[in-house]
């Protein structure tokens, strides 16, 4: 894995938890739910495209 | 017509007979606040709370093999007439196997702990320091009894607010997936309380568990805060000196989240963001859920079996599915 994919799956990972705290503030807000249910499939999708999961976290 | 509305009994009786899941939680079903889900004519029940536009479902279908599917069918048709989404927590290896197969995208979530007591000890320098704990805490005048008398719930009720009181102003009673106490499910339960001075200042709640590993389950505990250690401690070793005397096979501590997250317990289909969240919420989750300290105490008694949980979405996995779990069980 590069490191510009791996720098990628941090930041989709970051997005992802900054998405959650959101989502837990606003939990009826369904914009903000789909925003945030698409930073997990970003991260999904880097990952996936990676080949990597054991490691990350 | 699928029902919705049924008392606890019938409930309780499903967790009693359709134990092939083994949730170690099962009791839980049976908590007041719960919402259920039958079909007519047709044995096992669906546990659930609405929160939001999700139904979050507790465990899997406490049901036969014969009606397990439909259940499950019947219950996500019914969410997706009503516009609902469906987020399942706490399935157990082969409810998730099921919901895999059912188009839920399935991800591990945490995991539970158990004790196999019928050759526990607290010998040994591993247990040094337990034994040391509670020990002091007898010494210091703590005595422990199992009680059915309900007039020990105030004091208990007020041992609880003063433990929420020590989370901090916002702290909230956590609900749904955390036991309960004092309600007409009481006489299934064992509450042993801790004293110092014939005053509470601590107890902790067994709810039953059924199944091929059938024991009591350490559930609901708070106690005080207090100069004295191992109050916890010695009100556990209490208890299960107690169960060892009755050929109890096992103490179940529950389900923590975030813990026990290994990419070997995933089934094929989960999602990998979804695996790598739950690991990040385990080494930074503390202001999400304290999941460190709660299993620093569970591996205070060296549990023989970890038991992974799983999460299913029904569809892929959820951010906002995810959130709906806490906020099902009041955490916000």
């Amino acid at each position: 894995m590069s490191g510009t994919h791996e720098e990628a799956i941090g930041a989709a990972l970051n997005r992802t938890l900054e998405m959650f705290a959101a989502v837990c503030a606003d939990p009826d807000n369904r914009e903000l739910a789909g925003t945030a249910d698409a930073a997990l499939a970003e991260l999904s999708r880097l990952l996936r495209a990676g080949g990597a999961e054991g490691a990350v976290a | 017509m699928a029902s919705t509305v049924i008392a606890a009994e019938p409930v309780l009786a499903a967790i009693q007979e359709f134990t092939q899941a083994d949730n170690p939680s099962a009791f839980l079903a049976v908590s007041g606040g719960n919402s259920y889900f039958t079909l007519p004519s047709r044995p096992g029940v669906i546990v659930y709370r609405r929160s939001g536009r999700f139904l979050v479902q507790f465990g899997g279908p406490f049901a036969p093999p014969e009606s397990y599917r439909d259940l499950l069918t019947a219950f996500v048709a019914m969410a997706r007439e009503e516009g609902l989404e469906v987020v399942a927590v706490q399935l157990q290896r082969a409810d998730a196997r099921a919901y895999a197969t059912a188009g839920f995208t399935v991800n591990q979530i945490g995991a539970s702990w158990a004790v196999g007591l019928a050759d526990f000890s607290l010998r040994g320098t591993r247990f040094m320091q337990l034994r040391n704990k509670v020990s002091r805490s007898f010494r210091a005048g703590l005595t422990v009894v199992e009680t059915t008398d309900d007039r020990y719930y105030p004091w208990l009720r007020e041992i609880d607010q003063v433990w929420l009181r020590g989370k901090g102003e916002h702290a909230r009673p956590m609900e749904f997936l955390i036991g309960q106490y004092g309600d007409a499910m009481q006489p299934y339960r064992r509450m042993f309380v801790g004293l110092i001075d014939e005053r509470p200042v601590g107890y902790i709640s067994y709810s039953p568990v059924y199944g091929s590993r059938a024991g009591w389950m350490h559930d609901l505990s708070r106690r005080e805060p207090s100069r004295v250690p191992g109050i916890m401690e010695a009100i556990n070793v209490t208890a299960i000196e107690k169960f060892r005397a009755e050929d109890v096979a096992w103490l179940h501590f529950g389900f923590t989240p975030f813990t026990g997250i290994q990419p070997e317990n995933e089934l094929p289909d989960h999602d990998p963001g979804f695996h790598q969240f739950m690991r990040v919420l385990w080494t930074h989750g503390e202001a999400v859920y304290p999941a460190r300290s709660q299993l620093a105490y569970k591996e205070k008694w060296a549990p023989d079996l970890v038991i992974p949980e799983y999460v299913g979405f029904l569809g892929g996995a959820s951010v906002a599915g995810f959130a709906h779990i806490f906020r099902a069980c009041n955490a916000f």
